[in-house]
């Protein structure tokens, strides 16, 4: 695609709770100003999950980069920074998370002075981890390097295929409910004990920053408080099953904020049981996030920060997103007398840390319980775990289900790589050939 | 002629005379991508390991089926065995090498029918406690899956025999290696080390030492710019062709497909699976880590490394060489390029796609050879 964005819409949100999270970020930011002002660390993190939850235990406030570079494109800001990480020798096709916030630390508010209402404090210690990708474990120590802070950084091994559930014929891909949470994976036991034992460094090493000790009291609390939102989170999740689905994609995209930063905070857990509560009202009174609900998608893959709007486009045209993997992975069911071993179990069952056919087997699982018509694939250009996950997607979609999926090349915070008009072209056009594929049913349904 | 013509040497022929011919003895053969994947124990087992890197090919098919946001490297491979090319091979054996690999193993397995498939666990870095021991079970398991599958217990002797195969194999491409500049060019000696790694290791060798004794004994020392060719994978010898062909020189380099696959040598006795854990998580040489680990100190030591040629006089610059797409060379790109320029040392970045596109880079490397002569004769 060719350059020509436009500063493009905001999401469209049904939740009352969702339109929350963006001023309880915006206040977050001010907490962790004055935080930095009484001596409070500040803590950047990268890469999947990295146990923030210690992190809040022992009073250190988390940001995480790509919640920062996300914030970015949302507010129209990642360009300019994209084009000074650019201009700094970071290659255009280098993730656009890393490339914005090195953009941001490089020139800082000379790019754009609007940057100062949305930057948070710069960080006392980065927390990295290769989770998700092995960009984030290199660029927090890049970050590391550039403000003379100390990093430490998890290395969680991928999940071998051996322990893959699809593999046994008797559990094929219907078993399980949520990939990464409450996954019911038997994870060999020396996996579990090499990141329980990087979590006990991680202590020795907050408390050498901090010269405090963990209260092991307080960690446990804060672990049942992120369990508990993630309940609430899945529940939410489990109520858009429910046919007209209750919450579109714009709120949930939203509603992943909470879990990214303030897992095991009050905060979340209240923002997860209104978002939950507001749900099950909507579902109890039989009411959709839109009207008419015409077809039912999943969407894949991180969505386009710049553009959120885009699913108010769908739903404009009567598709609405009832499911989505990416926010999923954040949270996790957790038993809080094990805390350390709950949060190498987190950090472990991340849902890109399985193999990708096992991954899939949840978007298979999810096209049948979420009633699905289809999916959109949005394929993120600079993020190599995303696109390589897309062909797959696309295919197991095709052969396992015949649900058509329409994927879309663009990327997730710089909008530069975006057109907006070919993007809504291809929409229109997927959308016709959903509602043919919906007469056809209807047509043979009658013939039969 | 100064330097040994390997222009006759034809990698594909003699791969393909090599592999037909342990086919019809009736034994296996496993393709790798990965310099991290420990050869010696699928030798051990009797297989054949012959490395998957890929060839200079139109790409189609891997761009629709696989994706085309992904290196050529790890394109051309697909390409590859969507062609039909990889017929020889009763299975793969892959690891987490990077992201962009990571996405080309899930759609392999999916894509490719094959007998044999084995994802190798490697911990990525390897200074976390606890890390040697994980990769040494990761090892045993991989060691039972290769048993299971030619349906045979491998022997202490026979995995003690691959090793040390495997160390004369390391050791002859030192030799060889270690004389670029000055007995051998080092596009000659990178298509060596290409041919060494996509046969057998015993036809390996017979090609290293036959090559070995035919370089010309005396030293006939290269004049020009003298090179460092930094990166991760490459496929062919064309860019230090080019370099020569500018009139320059690639003595040494730091790339997954060169240095970083034949450096150091793994310990014959004692535990043996326990030797190879630590020879592929730690890396032979700690200045030649590979860009996706995060052990603490690997980028200092990858810069101390080039310095130390830098300072030895053994190089005048560096080129790095990097494929597009490759985000873990590029945030060491980012660190490394801007301390050699600290310290005035003649950098250079290209990147590499099929691979080079001489008409285009010809006239950088001119310009970078004239700059890396000045700074030297000053």
């Amino acid at each position: 695609m060719t350059a020509g964005a436009k500063a493009t819409g905001r999401g469209r949100k049904g939740l009352e709770t969702s339109r929350q999270v963006y001023p309880a970020l915006k206040a977050y930011k001010i907490e962790m100003e004055q935080a930095k002002e009484e001596g409070k660390l500040i803590a950047w993190c990268g890469g999947g999950t990295t146990s923030i939850e210690i992190l809040h235990a022992m009073d250190i406030l988390p940001q995480h980069i790509d919640n920062m570079a996300a914030v970015f494109a949302a507010k129209q800001l990642s360009k300019e920074y994209c084009e000074a990480a650019e201009e700094d020798g970071l290659p255009h096709d280098f993730c656009s998370y890393y490339r914005t916030m090195w953009g941001y630390v490089k020139v800082g508010d000379k790019a754009d002075p609007r940057v100062a209402s949305i930057a948070w404090p710069d960080p006392d210690l980065i927390v990295g981890s290769n989770s998700v990708c092995t960009t984030h474990a290199n660029g927090a120590k890049m970050l590391a390097r550039h403000f003379g802070v100390p990093v430490f950084n998890f290395d969680i091994p991928t999940i071998h295929p051996r322990m893959d559930v699809h593999r046994d014929p008797d559990h094929r891909y219907k078993e399980h409910s949520h990939i990464g949470t409450t996954y019911p994976h038997e994870l060999e036991e020396h996996y579990v004990n090499y990141v329980l034992e990087q979590n006990k460094r991680f202590i020795e090493f907050l408390e050498t920053v901090t010269k405090r000790k963990l209260d092991v009291d307080r960690l446990k609390e804060v672990v049942s408080l992120s369990s508990r939102a993630s309940q609430f989170f899945f529940e939410l999740q489990d109520l858009r099953r429910a046919v007209p689905c209750p919450v579109g994609g714009a709120d949930i995209m939203s509603l992943v904020t909470p879990s990214f930063i303030w897992a095991g905070t009050e905060r979340a857990l209240r923002i997860y049981q209104e978002a939950a509560a507001e749900a099950r009202g909507r579902v109890e009174r039989g009411e959709g996030a839109i009207k008419p609900e015409k077809f039912r998608l999943f969407f894949e893959s991180i969505p386009p920060w710049y553009n959120l709007g885009l699913f108010g486009y769908l739903e404009d045209r009567g598709a609405i997103s009832v499911i989505e993997a990416y926010p999923l992975m954040f949270c996790c069911l957790m038993d809080f007398e094990k805390p350390l071993e709950s949060l190498a179990r987190k950090q472990l069952s991340w849902m890109y840390n399985y193999s990708m056919i096992e991954r899939h087997d949840f978007c298979l699982r999810a096209a049948e319980t979420y009633h699905l018509d289809g999916a959109i694939n949005w394929n993120v250009i600079c993020c190599k775990i995303f696109a390589g996950f897309a062909p797959l997607f696309r295919d197991r979609f095709n052969d396992v289900l015949n649900l058509p999926v329409l994927t879309l090349d663009a990327d997730q915070a710089d909008p530069r790589d975006y057109a907006q008009g070919q993007v809504e072209g291809r929409i229109d056009a997927f959308l016709e050939l959903l509602e043919q594929r919906k007469d056809a049913t209807v047509n043979v349904g009658l013939v039969a | 002629m100064p330097f040994q013509d390997l222009s006759l040497i034809d990698c594909e022929a003699l791969q393909k005379d090599a592999l037909e011919s342990w086919k019809r003895s009736g034994s296996k053969i496993l393709g790798y991508v990965c310099s991290a994947v420990p050869v010696e124990l699928i030798y051990g087992a009797g297989i054949a390991p012959v490395r998957m890197i890929g060839r200079e090919i139109p790409i189609a098919a891997a761009n629709s089926k696989y994706t085309n946001y992904s290196c050529y490297f790890a394109r051309s491979i697909y390409e590859l065995a969507d062609r039909g090319e990889y017929g020889l091979l009763d299975g793969t054996v892959f690891t987490y090498s990077c992201d962009c690999l990571r996405g080309l193993v899930d759609k392999w397995q999916y894509d490719f029918d094959q007998l044999y498939f084995y994802f190798l666990v490697r911990p990525q870095n390897s200074d976390v406690p606890g890390a040697l021991d994980f990769f040494v079970k990761e090892l045993h398991d991989f060691q039972r899956s290769l048993e299971d599958f030619v349906g045979k217990k491998m022997t202490q002797e026979a995995l003690q025999e691959s090793i040390r195969l495997y160390n004369s194999n390391r050791e002859l491409l030192s030799k060889i290696n270690g004389a670029r500049g000055e007995r051998i060019t080092g596009s000659a000696a990178l298509e060596l080390t290409f041919a060494a790694m996509l046969l057998p290791p015993h036809e390996g060798n017979r090609l290293l030492q036959k090559a070995w004794s035919d370089l010309p004994s005396a030293s006939l020392t290269f004049r020009g710019p003298r090179l460092a060719l930094v990166g991760t994978a490459l496929s062919n010898a064309r860019l230090p062709a080019l370099i020569e062909n500018c009139g320059g020189m690639v003595v040494a380099d730091d790339l997954c497909t060169g240095y970083r696959a034949w450096s150091g040598s793994v310990q014959p006795e004692g535990d043996l699976l326990r030797n190879l854990a630590a020879h592929y998580l730690h890396g032979a040489d700690a200045g030649s880590q590979c860009p996706v680990m995060s052990t603490k100190g690997r980028l200092p030591a990858r810069l101390n490394s080039l310095l130390s040629f830098k300072e030895q006089g053994r190089i005048d610059g560096v080129v790095f060489a990097t494929q597009r797409y490759c985000d873990p060379q590029q945030l060491d790109n980012q660190y490394l390029f801007s301390a050699l320029g600290d310290r005035n040392i003649p950098a250079l970045k290209l990147e590499v796609e099929e691979s080079v596109d001489a008409s285009q880079t010809q006239t950088r490397i001119e310009a970078f050879l004239e700059l890396a002569e000045q700074r030297r004769n000053n």
